[in-house]
């Protein structure tokens, strides 16, 4: 059963736009989420910025990997999972498209790094060949582990199992295949909290080289993190949505107190 | 050999165990109930001992087992007032007792007929090995009620419990002992190339110039054909069996909450629990049903005998790889749903997140990592149809006259059954060496796939996992 590559499964070269706009990216409309009786996340309003990094911090159990999987609709997962609101992109409610378009458009990166049981090639290929896009294979993988900066460590092991490497070396890996396919925005879920330092720096770089061709969304409990990588953070606290700005503004000089005082350490 | 220090001190709780059950919340009749539990089943190992010398209560069984019978109801019923060690501690003491009260009395009978080919061919091993299954479930009871719970890691530091896995191990060493020594020495290249061959039948000669019938006969004896049966009665099974298990694992897996998944799950445990004879007896129907159509080419097979007369046989390979699929189906089924279930759900997630379907991530994800778990239920499954015989009981022949998928069915646990059975061919006939010389067939065949097995799951471990 082969299926016709539409337009906007193309890579985002290749992308014509709709009526000659701007991408216009992810913008939520009063979303409210709620696993059974327990309402996670109330009344979210909230447009994230074309090309650039912005970051989602609050404390445990606030809801921001519940937002992050809701953009991807990979709640549906979840048994009992209930969702009111509206999410689009482009324009289009992403409720209302098939989620296996949404997901080639907007890729996800999960908290621990889950290469596939199989080689760094096939892995990276994983995407490209499931929706059987015609391409030089070769070509997308140099391109995608470049962008991750793994080709110069991983050019002469292509056909390695891509389970035996570091964790570090997996994340990256990761992110290089949700690139494979070309998505528009890229979801990262705490992507470095089970990394060490030096693994840490890698991925820091990597998000921060892919700035302006993707837009990021990424969820931390790391502060300075958010501080390197992000340039707009929304602050999410028991399901309402607290604050949203630019980086500097919010860190600084935040609006709420609920802001300034999780800001400064005075909860987590 | 060291006792466990705490289990001498529980020693003396026994006395305590009877206060306890006594202080415990509940009513009354329950106590009273559990108390003559416990007495009835003391009762049954003492009579138990007490028939040995006794000869004369020889019809004490059927009371024996009203007894029992009670005495499981009141257990069902009333057990919930005790925690659960001492519970399951006291249905394994109490029901057990009774049986191994019942194999002891069986015991002496036996001991007159002592003879080393009595031991094989009579129950003896039987009783001891049900003894031997009973006696450590019944020690570990009796370990439960005193409080002393053996481990698993433990279990060799109670001699009581490897007594008996001693014991079993000496039972079927004396067996396999016997049938490698009885079978190996006929067993020789010619016996397995040549297939098995009596046929009877008369040709017209001209003597003095009048016709007359003269009979002739061939006798050849021979396992190949067995052995081929065997072979293909287990790759057909295979072919029909791994499509069907793997497809209804995965359907049950996918659609788990439905109505259809959930009946599926229960007459999969049903048909596991069919007897194999009940099955047999279904291809004996199929087969009969189907005489004097065009169908009993099929379901019964047919053959050409030695003056090219076509005959129609009692069963063919096809009728009963399909019979012994409906018993194989629902073991590779469940091993697939155990694989696709055990898989961790971060691949299943990434692999969804990349946009890729359903079907695609069970197809290149999920059952590359459930393929060891197919391999070992396809090996169960294959150790279900080399010692088949009550399923295809009714149907099968000797199958001398070829090895096909539509030709009368055979394999080489009938070749032993029927061998073994028969007083004249067991002693009499050519074929009666070589009963053992196939049972150690058999057991190198089931040995080489187990083997297989290993290999092929530990090579498909190692690169889907």
């Amino acid at each position: 059963m082969s299926i016709k590559v539409k337009n906007d499964q193309l890579p985002i070269e290749k992308r014509t736009d709709k009526q000659g706009s701007a991408i216009q990216g992810i913008k939520i409309n009063n979303l409210e989420v709620s696993y059974g009786k327990n309402y996670v996340l109330k009344g979210i309003d909230l447009a994230f910025p074309t090309g650039k990094v912005t970051a989602i911090i609050g404390p445990s159990g606030c809801g921001k990997t519940t937002l992050l999987r809701c953009l991807n609709r990979m709640h549906e997962l979840t048994d009992g999972c209930k969702v009111k609101g509206q999410v689009l992109l482009d324009g289009e409610n992403i409720f209302d498209m098939d989620p296996m378009l949404l997901r080639r458009r907007v890729g996800m990166v999960f908290q621990r790094p889950n290469p596939f049981p199989k080689s760094i090639r096939e892995n990276i290929l994983y995407g490209v060949k499931a929706i059987k896009y015609k391409c030089d294979y070769d070509k997308v993988v140099r391109s995608c582990l470049e962008k991750a900066a793994l080709w110069d460590e991983l050019k002469d092991r292509l056909d390695d199992n891509a389970v035996a490497l570091s964790l570090g070396q997996q994340q990256r890996l990761c992110i290089a295949r949700s690139l494979a396919i070309s998505p528009e925005i890229i979801l990262l879920d705490e992507p470095a909290s089970s990394l060490d330092p030096i693994s840490t720096a890698s991925l820091e770089a990597s998000i921060l080289a892919m700035k302006g061709e993707y837009t990021q969304i990424i969820v931390t409990h790391n502060m300075n993190e958010a501080i390197k990588v992000s340039d707009y953070v929304v602050f999410l606290y028991m399901g309402i949505l607290m604050e949203f700005g630019e980086t500097q503004k919010v860190f600084r000089n935040p609006d709420r107190q609920e802001t300034k005082d999780y800001v400064n350490g005075k909860f987590y | 050999m060291k006792i466990n220090p705490s289990l001498e001190s529980n020693v003396g709780n026994a006395s305590k165990y009877v206060t306890s059950i006594a202080k415990m919340r509940g009513s009354i009749i329950g106590k009273i109930l559990v108390l003559a539990t416990v007495v009835i089943a003391g009762l049954g190992i003492i009579l138990g001992c007490l028939s040995l010398s006794l000869n004369s209560l020889d019809s004490y069984p059927i009371p024996l087992l009203v007894l029992l019978g009670i005495l499981m109801a009141c257990l069902f019923v009333y057990t919930q007032h005790i925690k659960r060690e001492k519970q399951w501690g006291l249905i394994i003491f109490a029901g057990l007792s009774f049986i191994s009260a019942y194999i002891l009395r069986l015991l002496p009978t036996y001991l007159y007929g002592f003879q080393i080919n009595g031991i094989i061919h009579r129950s003896f091993i039987s009783a001891l090995l049900l003894l031997a299954l009973t006696v450590p479930s019944f020690c570990y009871g009796l370990y439960h009620m005193l409080g002393a719970t053996p481990k698993a890691h433990d279990l060799s530091r109670y001699p009581i419990i490897m007594l008996p896995i001693v014991l079993i191990l000496i039972a079927y060493g004396i067996l396999l002992y016997r049938v490698f020594n009885l079978g190996v020495g006929n067993l020789s290249w010619h016996i397995l190339i040549t297939p098995f061959e009596f046929q009877d039948w008369s040709t017209i000669v001209w003597q003095n110039n009048w016709p007359t019938w003269v009979p002739q006969s061939i006798h050849q004896p021979g396992l190949s054909n067995y052995i081929m049966g065997t072979l293909l009665l287990i790759g057909m099974t295979s072919v029909i069996s791994i499509p069907l298990g793997v497809a209804v694992g995965i359907y049950v897996t996918e659609r788990s909450k439905g109505k259809l998944a959930k009946t599926i799950k229960f007459s999969c445990t049903t048909l596991k629990s069919i007897s194999v004879f009940v099955l047999g007896l279904t291809a004996m129907t199929l087969v009969r049903d189907t005489y004097g159509t065009f169908l009993a080419n099929i379901f019964a097979g047919f053959y050409y005998d030695i003056q090219g007369n076509r005959h129609i046989a009692s069963g063919s390979f096809f009728t009963a790889a399909l019979i012994i699929s409906l018993l194989v189906i629902p073991i590779i089924a469940r091993a697939t749903e155990e694989g696709i279930l055990s898989s961790p759900s971060d691949l299943k997630e990434g692999s969804l997140s990349l946009g890729a379907s359903n079907q695609y991530t069970l197809s290149h994800i999920l059952i590359p990592w459930a393929l060891p778990n197919i391999v070992t239920g396809w090996l169960l499954g294959c150790a279900e149809t080399a010692g088949s015989l009550a399923t295809i009981w009714f149907i099968s022949g000797t199958g001398q006259y070829g090895t096909g998928p539509f030709n009368s069915v055979t394999s080489l646990s009938y070749f032993i059954y029927f061998v073994h059975s028969d007083i004249d061919m067991n002693f009499k006939s050519v074929e009666g060496i070589y009963q053992y010389s196939a049972a150690v067939i058999l057991i190198i065949i089931a040995v080489a796939l187990s083997i297989a097995a290993v290999i092929i799951k530990g090579r498909l471990q190692k690169r889907y996992r």
